[in-house]
């Protein structure tokens, strides 16, 4: 009798302990699974946008890289970058071809969500002059309605620009951002309106020590990080999250930019 | 003035509770803070056009200490913590703007960089309104004095400036109200600005110009470093305010805007 007890004692140990086991393994596979799908890869679209996106021969590199790497990561996601030509690029979005893109402007963004209403940054207009002739407020209309300004061929000229001067001249060709700088420096133009000021005029531009920039503040663009609405909506939810527990762009590896 | 204190007092009354959390306050406290920023921008004008000084301090989190040494002189008390989603929007577009201008801050080739209190406030306001949030910040002028045209008052700062414009000035009155648009409960706030002696060097008249610094009296110019014309105001003229619009049921649904 006392052996029958010990017996069944015994069995109800093992049987408990086999389910635990079980429990365990059990447990193992679906954080197992849970780490795959940390594992998962999200594809992010993009273009050579300076200073953010520098593409060249070797990795993507640039603050912007570095802060959708950091945003896709800390939500559990592998960012996979495929550069894709800047016209394409929204069009790449909608398709689902990418699930991310950078950087896809208001009028882009159609079907797709924004990360957040909040834009990762602004692109605002100005004019680039040679440092001598440098005009530090453009709202002074006077000081640029006579000069010769040009501008690259296609770029969207804001209407207070194209209102108060009359010697706006398209310049066509590539390399034209070079081209527009020369010719400011070889005195064939007084001045060169760029859409967007920052590419032209920061500390690690390779124009900086020949122009300067004067911005038409009141005339900037929002810029957002946008999801593809084909992608899951946990895992927008999941990235909308990280995306607001990371600092804001603002803030986020200043240093890189002195 | 009477009339400043009187909507102050009413809307105190009414409806600081009623929202269920203080907006009144709030939207002082981010006038407070954006006012204070200003204040910094203007003490730092030499190190700003300077060629070679160290410029760390107007960047990051050493120019937020420099706006905690003046809020602290205005106010009495530290620089509010960042506890509210406004005021976080707040201090992250005041070191967007300083990082914005940083090329042109840090440029060794130009004498006078131009980044004075009115255009960094102008753009400070362009950064913060424009982020997504139901908040809105700006300095308005008064109509026919304007320098830059999107400074113009609408119809309510219309209204409040041409009163405290005829009444006697005070620095420090404050105006808020509670309005409503298309349905929605707006905390409108203003706060006039008075000119002191350091808004006259452009805003003042041709003795007061700062261009005409170390020049003899027969070579002075109307011209402002601006580049715009002395407008002969005198110490203690009200020049414009600071004004905020609180969309309240935006601002209450602020985490799920954030997720749209």
């Amino acid at each position: 009798m006392s052996f029958n007890k010990r017996s069944l004692v015994f069995r109800h140990l093992v049987a408990c302990s086999l389910s635990c086991c079980c429990l365990v393994l059990f447990s193992l596979k679906v954080f197992g699974e849970g780490g795959d799908t940390d594992r998962s890869t999200i594809t992010i679209g993009t273009y050579g946008y300076q200073p953010h996106i520098k593409v060249g021969a070797g990795p993507l590199q640039g603050r912007g890289i570095n802060y959708l790497r950091k945003l896709l990561e800390s939500a559990g996601y592998k960012p996979i970058f495929q550069v894709v030509p800047r016209k394409r690029l929204a069009q790449y979005l909608a398709n689902g071809k990418v699930d991310m893109a950078f950087p896809i402007y208001e009028k882009e963004l159609r079907e797709s969500k924004r990360m957040s209403v909040r834009p990762l940054l602004f692109e605002t207009p100005g004019l680039c002059f040679r440092k001598e002739n440098f005009i530090p407020f453009l709202s002074v209309i006077d000081r640029w309605k006579n000069l010769d300004i040009i501008y690259a061929g296609g770029t969207e000229i804001i209407p207070f620009l194209a209102k108060n001067n009359a010697s706006l001249k398209p310049v066509f060709g590539t390399n034209i951002q070079d081209r527009l700088i020369k010719m400011l420096a070889s005195k064939r133009a007084d001045a060169a309106y760029v859409a967007n000021v920052f590419p032209m005029y920061n500390v690690n531009s390779r124009f900086y020590k020949s122009i300067a920039c004067s911005n038409f503040y009141g005339h900037s663009s929002p810029v957002y990080i946008a999801i593809s609405d084909q992608l899951d909506l946990n895992v927008i939810k999941s990235l909308r999250q990280s995306y607001i527990k990371l600092p804001h762009y603002a803030e986020f590896e200043l240093d890189t930019f002195k | 003035m009477q009339f400043s204190r009187l909507l102050l007092l009413s809307l105190l009354f009414t409806n600081s509770g009623a929202f269920g959390e203080d907006y009144p306050a709030l939207s002082l406290e981010v006038i407070n803070i954006f006012m204070a920023s200003k204040e910094v921008l203007f003490e730092k004008q030499v190190e700003i056009n300077s060629a070679n000084s160290d410029k760390s301090g107007l960047f990051g989190q050493s120019f937020l200490r420099e706006i905690d040494i003046v809020y602290r002189k205005n106010h009495g008390q530290a620089l509010p913590k960042s506890d509210h989603p406004i005021k976080t929007l707040l201090y992250q577009s005041i070191l967007s703007v300083m990082e914005d201008n940083r090329a042109l801050i840090m440029d060794p080739d130009l004498a006078y960089k131009g980044l004075i209190p009115a255009t960094f406030s102008f753009q400070l306001s362009q950064r913060f309104s424009n982020s997504g949030y139901p908040v809105k910040i700006k300095f308005v002028g008064l109509r026919n004095n304007l320098v830059n045209e999107a400074n113009n008052p609408d119809a309510w700062e219309y209204e409040v400036l041409s009163k405290v414009a005829v009444s006697v000035s005070e620095d420090g009155v404050l105006v808020q109200q509670v309005t409503e648009e298309k349905g929605r409960s707006m905390v409108r706030t203003l706060k006039p600005i008075y000119f002191s002696l350091d808004c006259l060097s452009c805003h003042g008249t041709v003795s007061d110009n700062s261009a005409n610094k170390f020049i003899s009296e027969e070579h002075w110019t109307l011209i402002n470093k601006a580049g715009f014309k002395m407008p002969n105001y005198r110490l203690g003229d009200l020049a414009g305010g600071v004004s905020l619009k609180l969309d309240v049921l935006g601002v209450q649904e602020g985490g799920n805007l954030e997720l749209q």
